[in-house]
């Protein structure tokens, strides 16, 4: 007899795409699945969360695949994948409705202008916060390692390849990832400094 | 509403490598949709696209829905359903398929690192502040040590 029907799989995943505004999704997998439900241990959900994140795709989906898949297996998978993306995308969709037949109203155009700035802003904070923790900036690490100096290479290279010039962003990306890669291999963060982890 | 086959053909060819160079999360596409959408297929204009950019982040799920948006703008209900499929499948079906090998290692040294490690970063993007995690034990997985200056 199975701790979860896909039935409850699929509503509990709907749930909690439907109650995810701005992200931190994940924060409340772990609450309903870890520590209410008790059907996923602590660390199985760090490493589904971990693994969620090094394959590409959005991570609450990739980790939602993962956690239905533990659960019940493929049928699981797609039960809590599609229960994550239907109702959210659904609610996108009537609110774009709504958009086509107000969205030219002065009022809206505030509401959306001022929308869109907050997200940007929050994009590059993250994306800037992202790069001072790669660099280790604000913490006691050496900031001059060739380490560093590569990874500075590569976050400018994508910058100016796909921001600047346009140029076509999937050979770029999987190019840069490789060299990425085999530059952590060939220059690891020093211990204890906790870089990624 | 007329169905344009080549617009939604268009459109999987688009969303699906995206799907697999999604690297870190969704929000590193989204320049490259962007371009996509304005410039190349003239799915949106500029405007459009930052006001579907603050739609899909306003609304709950993850802010790639834009995708859905996008092919909604394209192609009507149809268009959506196309882009979201082809935006979310392929990336999902990897995922699948890394945790079928994933879960028969079961166990497995590499395994276990890739669990230990991941906590000390979790718990950091949890509750950020505290000072000094001891070092993962992902070092396991690590080439030795470090040949750098």
């Amino acid at each position: 007899m199975p701790r979860i029907t896909l039935l409850e799989l699929f509503l509990l995943f709907s749930q909690l795409g439907l109650s995810s505004f701005g992200g931190a999704v994940s924060a409340w997998v772990h609450r309903a699945l870890v520590e209410r439900r008790r059907l996923i241990s602590e660390a199985e959900f760090a490493g589904a969360l971990g693994l969620a994140r090094i394959i590409p795709g959005a991570n609450v989906v990739n980790l939602s695949v993962m956690l239905g898949h533990r659960l019940r297996g493929a049928a699981g998978a797609a039960a809590a994948g599609v229960g994550l993306i239907l109702g959210p995308s659904l609610v996108a969709i009537a609110l774009m409705i709504a958009y086509l037949r107000w969205g030219g109203s002065p009022a809206s155009r505030v509401v959306l202008e001022g929308a869109a700035a907050a997200s940007v802003g929050l994009l590059v904070a993250m994306g800037l916060a992202a790069g001072a923790y790669l660099l280790g900036i604000g913490t006691k690490a050496k900031l001059w390692t060739w380490r560093n100096a590569g990874n500075t290479a590569v976050i400018a290279a994508v910058f100016v390849l796909i921001g600047v010039l346009h140029v076509a962003m999937v050979p770029t990306v999987l190019v840069l990832t490789a060299m990425s890669i085999a530059l952590a291999y060939l220059f690891p963060a020093p211990r204890g400094t906790s870089h990624g982890g | 509403m007329a169905v344009d086959e080549k617009t939604l053909v268009t459109l999987a060819l688009v969303f699906a490598p995206l799907s697999l160079v999604s690297v870190g999360g969704g929000s590193s596409i989204i320049a490259e949709m962007q371009h996509q959408a304005v410039a190349v297929h003239h799915w949106t204009t500029q405007r459009e696209f930052t006001d579907l950019f603050a739609i899909a982040r306003a609304a709950p799920g993850p802010g790639t829905l834009l995708a859905t948006l996008i092919g909604f703008t394209a192609a009507g209900w149809l268009g959506a359903l196309v882009a979201t499929l082809a935006f979310f499948l392929p990336s999902s079906l990897l995922m699948y398929v890394t945790v079928s090998i994933f879960n028969r290692w079961r166990g497995s040294a590499w395994h276990r690192a890739i669990e230990a490690g991941s906590l000390p970063s979790r718990s950091a993007s949890f509750s950020r502040g505290s000072s000094r995690f001891s070092a993962p034990r992902a070092a396991a997985c690590s080439p030795g040590p470090s040949p750098s200056p």
